[in-house]
């Protein structure tokens, strides 16, 4: 089924600015020592064994943040949750 | 009072229950009895309930007979047996959410808000359904309590989270039952199992008193395998609710009485870009539904591949935050493939859960901005029909991906900002797939009224599953 295309164009946040340093893909070393330093420091007990799935996780979670981190925003963009007293 | 024999429950919808019940044609007690006969005779196949509540579905069951017999008004659902994913609190049992750890916690005191709002429009609450570990799951497996099974082909899975709540209800052991959706698992699972499920716009159904996961994006909803069944059921759970700060303090907007207004005047467009689905499935479900509803135009959702990103790791970072403490103190307990996704979901920096929750909020403004265009949009739930249980990896196109990661992949965009999708399901051979219909904020009206017209034309339909065995 051939469908017509909504002529609309999506317009990028006007005011944002380009991130400062963009995440860049990070070396499995770096991101095996992320996953080391980050269990020491919040005292997780993690066995030898768990560790390569656990950098595995953060590789993926870091390539999806870092399409985030290269989406210019403008610095007075408010986050999503809101608190209402 | 006719017996419990003389009426095949299992494939009827919950309005034609109560219907049954009110008109005197059977009893609670015998409507109850059948569900219970139905669970003990096919769960051992599809692994649905992790606990039956008996006793107090017969007091239950009880009193509505009784009331009907003094001849009192009955309401909406009386007589109408239903189900809940585990992380719904019932009194008296421990919410287990899935995991081994939470076994060990106190029963809870008092029943989930939807629970006691379902019970009092005179549901009968028959018992808890398994789910993925604390609902971070798309396949419907679970380590603890072994996979629910997709009636429509037991080697196959439900999809996660919320397994057991469509296996029960593909499987006619109850018309209706509540699952959980953060990420698509009321979507995934109603996909993969033929069924009607709505997820409604974030804040409109009360959370109160269910086991969290991501407080940013929990959402709860029915699945049914009618889309007036979803309409009934949802209308007598709407409503405010201090318990839950995330509930809208928005009166009730019935949908059950303008469901037949049929789809005059909507205007239906199609996803396109990141939404084009490569694989035959949902491609025909998609186009198939488009050419029901004469959906003749696409529109790009904006920026949906960095919505989904986006979702994905602030999910990671809320639910590691939630699981903090027990993955100090019983990280053995966990099962491995959801102990290791929370253990990297604790590493990752608050500037970029942060920045992720800020694209949210522009991400909102564009894509609200869409519906003055349109009164709904076309998407696939699952870029698959459902894969079989243990399956690691499927082809989409020219890839092969993770399954467990990817079977949300349309489906998280869209829970992101919270708007209201009714799946509905199209009956393919040999295996079923949804197609979500998308609303604007609080226009499950609207998502409800198009998946019904979608069955009322035979395209959109929950197909009873052969019979199986093992």
């Amino acid at each position: 089924m051939t469908r017509k295309p909504l002529s609309r164009k999506t317009k990028s946040a006007r005011r944002a600015r380009p991130p400062a340093q963009p995440l860049r893909s990070r070396k499995p070393n770096d991101v095996s020592a992320l996953a080391a330093a980050g269990v020491k420091a919040l005292a997780l007990p993690v066995e030898p064994a768990w560790h390569a799935t656990i950098v595995c996780n953060l590789q993926l979670l870091l390539k999806h943040a870092a399409l985030i981190d290269g989406f210019a925003l403008p610095d007075e963009s408010e986050p999503a949750p809101v608190f209402r007293a | 009072m006719l017996e419990t024999t003389a009426f095949d429950f299992a494939w009827m919808t919950a309005g034609d229950i109560a219907a049954a019940f009110a008109s005197g044609r059977a009893s609670a007690a015998s409507i109850v009895e059948a569900a219970f006969a139905r669970i003990r005779a096919r769960d051992p196949l599809i692994n649905s309930f992790t606990a039956l509540t008996e006793e107090r579905a017969r007091l239950r069951a009880r009193a509505l007979d009784d009331a009907r017999a003094r001849g009192e008004p009955l309401p909406p659902l009386a007589g109408v047996p239903f189900a809940v994913k585990n992380l719904f609190d019932i009194a008296g049992l421990p919410t287990v959410a899935g995991s081994k750890i939470n076994r060990d916690f106190p029963p809870a005191a008092r029943d989930a808000t939807l629970i006691e709002r379902l019970e009092a429009a005179g549901a009968i609450l028959v018992g808890a359904l398994n789910m993925g570990e604390y609902a971070y799951d798309f396949t419907g497996e679970n380590v603890h309590d072994g996979p629910a099974r997709n009636p429509h082909d037991l080697a196959r899975m439900t999809g996660g989270s919320s397994s057991g709540s469509a296996a029960a209800v593909a499987g006619g052991l109850v018309p209706f039952a509540l699952g959980s959706d953060t990420n698509g698992s009321i979507r995934v699972p109603s996909s993969l199992c033929g069924l009607f499920g709505l997820k409604p716009t974030y804040g409109r159904l009360s959370r109160a008193r269910t086991f969290p996961f991501s407080a940013s994006f929990d959402h709860v909803g029915p699945l049914a395998r009618s889309a007036r069944d979803l309409a009934i059921t949802y209308d007598a759970m709407q409503g405010d609710d201090p318990d839950d700060p995330v509930c809208a303090e928005r009166n009730a907007e019935a949908a059950t009485p303008v469901l037949d207004r049929g789809l005059d005047g909507l205007r239906v467009a199609v996803a396109s870009g990141y939404f084009k689905c490569r694989a035959a499935e949902p491609v025909y479900a998609i186009d198939r539904i488009a050419a029901a509803l004469g959906a003749n135009r696409d529109i790009e959702i904006p920026e949906a591949e960095r919505a989904r990103s986006a979702a994905y790791i602030i999910t990671a970072s809320e639910a590691a935050s939630l699981h903090l403490g027990r993955l100090r103190t019983r990280a053995k307990d966990f099962d491995p493939a959801t102990r290791d996704r929370l253990i990297a979901g604790a590493m990752l920096p608050a500037s970029l859960v942060t920045k992720a929750q800020k694209f949210r909020r522009w991400y909102q403004r564009e894509v609200l901005k869409l519906f003055s265009e349109v009164d709904a949009i076309l998407a696939p739930a699952t870029p698959c029909p459902a894969p079989l249980i243990g399956q690691q990896m499927f082809k989409l196109g020219d890839s092969e991906l993770p399954v467990r990661a990817n079977l949300g992949i349309y489906t998280q965009p869209i829970s992101f900002i919270g708007l209201p999708v009714v799946v509905a399901p199209v009956p393919l051979s040999p295996l079923p797939i949804g197609v979500q219909i998308i609303c604007a904020p609080w226009r499950e009206d609207v998502a409800l009224r198009i998946a019904h017209a979608l069955e009322q034309q035979g395209v959109a339909a929950a197909q009873r599953p052969p019979v199986q065995q093992r």
